[in-house]
């Protein structure tokens, strides 16, 4: 192989990070972006000046050393962090030290900390696709975060509503079972004077489970919950009212319309979390109290921004330690003997989030008040959403 | 394409018109995917029908549709986690044009099925360009132009970009003339 030179020019621009030293370490030429990045013109300096030797550990600088470990991996550090990664090479008739490498970084933010672009670098020099390959991995791993994130939402989703169908479907098949028991016992006896009620009664609980089914896929927030809608909130009250009247109880239930506003959300989802508010209103009324009540008001938030839904009972109401839990999967407050599933509130939660809304709650000894907060969507933007 | 330009799409869409505007894009354009993974490879068909059914439901032509999503790609890629990769590209929008090219042979390291588009300066001077851009891929011109306003925006510069050869009109490639104003 003939001995080929290359200009000093040409080596600060390959190497744009090397420097070169003399016996006694001073240094004698240095790349042109290891220059800048040290502020001033390094050479004829002592390189302790500017660097010292991290990796390999317990190497003290000198010619020497340097000259004996042709083979080690040198990290040098300066006083304010830059660390270079690299090799030496030693010329030995000239008694200098090369050290040819790059910065040793982990992210482009630290690259752009120091100033640096790409055009400071090398092409040949590996180290920006290596933060590129870093940039695709956290990228990679970002996405399989938010996926299993999704997933587990969703899961809880779904459990979600197989608790609530649990829930839902046994109460009325119960009743269907017990009033077709009572039929047979009738028409064993030939005393059919209750035959008919007991029949209207099933179907009734028919009708309730015929309401679910078709309510189910609203159940699931990631289902197909039916398109929102600009709620009619007397129709959606009077429809509350009836479901709520049909078994007896001594709880008063009042509806007031106070808002102007247009809230346009999923039907559904949003009858189902305030049928839900109100059943437990009327589950944990206060038999202490003189009467009984479940207040639900609508009102336009003081900016007009966002509508809120009040719905408050003078019930028995929740010690401060119980609040921040009542939202969870399977929390139960303690209280009557009906206690439901303890998905309930949860699934009001996810529902009214579904519907970008917000549910915060206040409780004592008074009574509970559930705020249903919901963000109104501008005219412009509802008329356009044929 | 990469997730990563299905995901911009889906975002942009999102963002200027809402996520119901966008599963009716999606719908329409038959994608069955709505979480898109952005180091995954995916059909172009599916990224040209993402088009299509956006023009269809936004009411405007797919050349406006792919010239926004231009400007759109310069945002959100920086907001993507190469935003300090952009950064170190260049200092101004000429420097960036010049490592364009460099910069997609880089992330092409990383995306081993990468087809990227190539881009090549020319005629340099201190208040023009001339943009050499190779695809093989039909029809993303308008993308370009779009890309090139949104670059300018980020380096607050404002630029003619004039087409000069069109690829779609029988030229080799596409050729921008890019003009400091």
């Amino acid at each position: 192989m003939s001995e080929l030179g290359l200009s000093a020019a040409h080596f600060s621009r390959a190497f744009p990070f090397h420097f070169v030293v003399d016996d006694d370490l001073r240094i004698v030429q240095v790349g042109a972006t290891l220059s800048r990045l040290l502020d001033t013109d390094p050479v004829g300096h002592a390189l302790s000046r500017f660097f010292t030797v991290e990796q390999p550990a317990h190497v003290t600088a000198s010619y020497e050393t340097f000259r004996d470990k042709p083979n080690s991996l040198f990290i040098f550090r300066s006083e304010d962090g830059v660390r270079l990664r690299g090799q030496l090479c030693v010329d030995e008739t000239a008694r200098r030290v090369f050290f040819l490498g790059s910065p040793w970084v982990g992210s482009a933010a630290e690259v752009r900390a120091r100033g640096l672009g790409i055009t400071d670098f090398a092409l040949h020099d590996p180290i920006l696709d290596f933060l590129f390959t870093l940039n695709a991995l956290r990228t990679a791993v970002a996405d399989a975060d938010s996926n299993a994130k999704r997933l587990a939402d969703t899961k809880n989703a779904l459990l979600a509503v197989i608790f609530s169908l649990n829930h839902d479907l046994k109460a009325p098949l119960n009743t269907i079972v017990g009033f077709a028991r009572a039929i047979e016992e009738d028409v064993e006896e030939s005393v059919l004077d209750d035959v008919p009620m007991f029949t209207q009664r099933i179907q009734e609980q028919c009708h309730r489970l015929q309401d679910l089914v078709g309510n189910l896929l609203a159940l699931t927030n990631h289902g197909d919950g039916g398109a929102p809608e600009t709620i009619d909130f007397p129709a959606l009250f009077s429809e509350l009212r009836g479901l709520l009247t049909a078994t007896k109880h001594p709880v008063e239930l009042q509806f007031e319309i106070g808002h102007a506003s247009r809230l346009v959300v999923n039907r559904t989802k949003l009858f189902h979390s305030l049928l839900n508010l109100v059943s437990n209103g009327i589950k944990y009324r206060d038999e202490a109290k003189p009467t009984q009540s479940v207040v639900v008001r609508t009102a336009d938030s003081p900016k007009s921004d966002a509508l809120t839904i009040v719905v408050q009972d003078n019930g028995v109401g929740m010690a401060a330690d119980q609040l921040p839990k009542i939202f969870e999967m399977f929390y139960r407050c303690k209280g009557p003997a009906q206690a439901g599933s303890g998905m309930g509130l949860y699934l009001v939660k996810a529902h009214v989030q579904s519907m970008n809304g917000e549910i915060s709650v206040e409780s004592g000894p008074e009574g509970s008040a559930f705020t249903l907060q919901f963000p109104l969507v501008p005219p412009e933007a509802v008329a356009g959403d044929g | 394409m990469y997730g990563l330009v299905n995901k911009a799409i889906k975002e942009l869409i999102v963002s200027e018109h809402g996520e119901a505007s966008w599963q009716r894009v999606r719908t329409a354009a038959g994608v069955d995917v709505d979480e898109f993974i952005r180091m995954e490879q995916y059909p172009d068909s599916l990224t040209y029908d993402l088009v299509a059914a956006a023009s269809e439901e936004l009411g405007v032509p797919p050349v406006k549709v792919l010239e926004v999503f231009g400007g759109h790609w310069v945002k959100y890629t920086g907001q993507q986690g190469y935003g300090d990769l952009l950064d170190m590209a260049g200092a101004t929008l000429f420097d960036f044009l010049e490592n364009l090219d460099a910069l997609h042979t880089r992330v092409g390291l990383n995306m081993d099925k990468l087809r990227p588009p190539s881009f090549e300066v020319e005629d340099r001077t201190d208040h023009s360009l001339v943009l050499h851009y190779r695809s093989v891929r039909d029809g993303l011109a308008p993308m370009v132009t779009g890309l090139l306003k949104g670059l300018a925006e980020k380096f607050g510069v404002a630029v003619d970009v004039t087409l000069r050869d069109s690829k779609s009109d029988g030229a080799d490639h596409d050729v921008f003339m890019v003009a400091l104003k």
